[in-house]
């Protein structure tokens, strides 16, 4: 390894290989001992551990689908997380958010991207307790709706009326909890 | 002392080695621990420890541990058995986490990692719904007291957009020799990735398959439930449970000559005076086949586990520091290798005496 550099400081000899890791693409990482310190990786520790994949090393993780999306919004790359000030390109380079907020922020940008991991985007499963409420609500909404839809089909309009009244009276629960 | 929780016997665990579940969860005041300050980390600690301060898991206490108070060996010890991530170990050695370990170390919560809190729990055998099970458990004691970050569409909100929606992994360990000799693995590799599961090595991601272990997991978390995606996991299991013991059987039909080369690596084991981690890796995969053959009746597959978990590089420091009751001390390749043979031959011989 004598002549490789080190990669994170450009400067320095590198001295030990680690492993980074994510999203099924894996690469070598060189690092210097200086920077492996800076790192956490210091010492015997960081030998020790160099037989083990990271998942971010160099923070610089590629997301493909995230940089079309920035492509073609190019008012979005001026902008910050109100909350946590994280920008899209440092989320387009770590592949990692900075707060829950940045999902809101964000959320024209990412689905895209989310829908290519998950091939869908939307949660069915657990919920925490303090979601449980609206979620409820909000799923008996659209199982109501189905069945609204399916009563018009079938010309069943007193049925139809009946369901679209108890849907409004469950929709003006949800925006009151909301508010 | 309890027993570790890998000294149990599980089921199937003739040819799964382990299971794993993960449950990735962060805190709606918070943000993701990338982004948090010491200040921000040490009430994320507190929190997390004030809940589960009076929880009581059986005879299974929890231990609450400040991982920058932990010895180099011990912490890199819990990466080689699965106890902790290589991240956390990481960044526990720069800035605040924190870590809760039950007494039988299956039970692992880690504060600070990727996420601001990551539940692991860690079963012998094949015994995924005990597990999950298990891990609810513990998330809804932390929901019933926390605010858990969450959103309708997305489900629970993790830092990597790989883990939104349950949040959840679950991975089984398996052994499968017989089928990769056979040459059946990359045409199962091919399979599982069409069915919304991934294959590994037995540490994830960029590492390799050491001694014939694979560990299989979910890869979608959002649009199918907790209970779905294991069941799923699970079923594919029993599959490719099956088709090992059927090659198992194949690569078996020259009995005695098979017999014979596990038999070898048998005496390897038990007098060899230096054995190196790589062939360790290769002989215990051997061994662990002769076992579930019924070739070697001393043998268990809990005291393979054993050997298992404490032949690691920073598990052999650590136990020869313990042994001279000092400060976690190097050693070189040699002593190493010496100490692994040793500790193998003790465990060996320990069987064959019963």
């Amino acid at each position: 390894m004598q002549n490789i550099l080190c990669e994170r400081c450009q400067e320095r000899p590198a001295t030990t290989t680690y492993t980074q890791s994510l999203n099924g693409k894996t690469t070598q990482v060189h690092l210097c001992s200086e920077c492996a310190k800076e790192l956490g990786l210091g010492g015997s520790f960081g030998q020790l551990l160099s037989a083990f994949p990271f998942s971010d090393l160099l923070g610089n993780i590629f997301m493909q689908p995230l940089t079309s999306a920035q492509r073609q919004s190019r008012k979005l790359p001026e902008q910050s997380c109100p909350k946590c000030h994280t920008t899209i390109q440092e989320i387009a380079q770590s592949g990692r958010l900075g707060c829950p907020e940045c999902y809101r922020f964000f959320a024209d940008c990412l689905s895209e991207t989310i829908e290519k991991i998950h091939g869908q985007t939307k949660h069915t499963g657990k919920i925490p307790h303090s979601a449980e409420e609206q979620t409820k609500l909000r799923r008996e909404i659209e199982r109501l709706r189905e069945t609204q839809q399916k009563a018009v089909s079938e010309e069943d309009f007193e049925t139809a009326a009946r369901l679209r009244d108890q849907i409004k009276e469950l929709e003006g629960q949800v925006n009151e909890n909301d508010a | 002392m309890m027993r570790k929780w890998y000294l149990e016997s599980g089921t199937s665990d003739d040819i799964v080695v382990s299971t794993r579940i993960r449950l990735a969860r962060n805190l709606m005041d918070l943000p993701f621990p990338r982004k948090m300050t010491p200040e921000q980390k040490k009430a994320l600690n507190d929190s997390v420890y004030g809940v589960l301060q009076n929880i009581h898991l059986g005879d299974n206490a929890l231990h609450f541990i400040d991982p920058s108070q932990v010895d180099d060996y011990q912490l890199v010890s819990w990466v080689e058995n699965h106890i902790i991530s290589p991240d956390f170990a990481q960044c526990s050695r720069k800035e605040t986490t924190g870590l809760i370990l039950s007494e039988d170390e299956s039970v692992s919560i880690m504060l600070g990692e990727e996420d601001c809190i990551r539940i692991q729990i860690l079963k012998n055998g094949l015994e995924l719904g005990q597990a999950l099970e298990l891990a609810n458990r513990l998330d809804d004691i932390l929901d019933a007291s926390l605010s858990y970050a969450f959103d309708e569409k997305f489900g629970y909100l993790t830092s990597c957009p790989t883990n939104l929606g349950t949040g959840l992994r679950a991975s089984v360990m398996l052994h499968l020799p017989a089928m990769e000799k056979i040459g059946m693995m990359p045409s199962l590799m091919n399979t599982i990735s069409k069915l919304g599961l991934t294959i590994r090595g037995s540490f994830g991601e960029g590492s390799q398959a050491r001694g014939s272990l694979y560990q299989i997991s979910n890869q979608i978390t959002l649009g199918i439930s907790d209970e779905n995606a294991v069941n799923n996991l699970s079923s594919i299991v029993g599959q490719i449970i099956s088709q090992e013991s059927a090659a198992r059987q194949r690569i078996a039909a020259d009995e005695t000559a098979f017999q014979d080369k596990i038999m070898r690596v048998y005496g390897l084991l038990r007098y060899a005076l230096l054995i190196s981690e790589e062939e360790a890796g290769e002989w215990l995969s051997l061994l662990r086949l002769g076992v579930s053959m019924g070739y070697l009746k001393d043998v268990s597959v809990a005291q393979l586990n054993e050997i298992s978990a404490h032949s690691g590089r920073a598990s052999l420091c650590l136990t020869a520091a313990e042994a001279n009751r000092g400060e976690g001390q190097g050693l070189s390749a040699r002593e190493q290798d010496a100490l692994r043979a040793k500790m193998i031959q003790s465990v060996l011989d320990s069987c064959a005496r019963k």
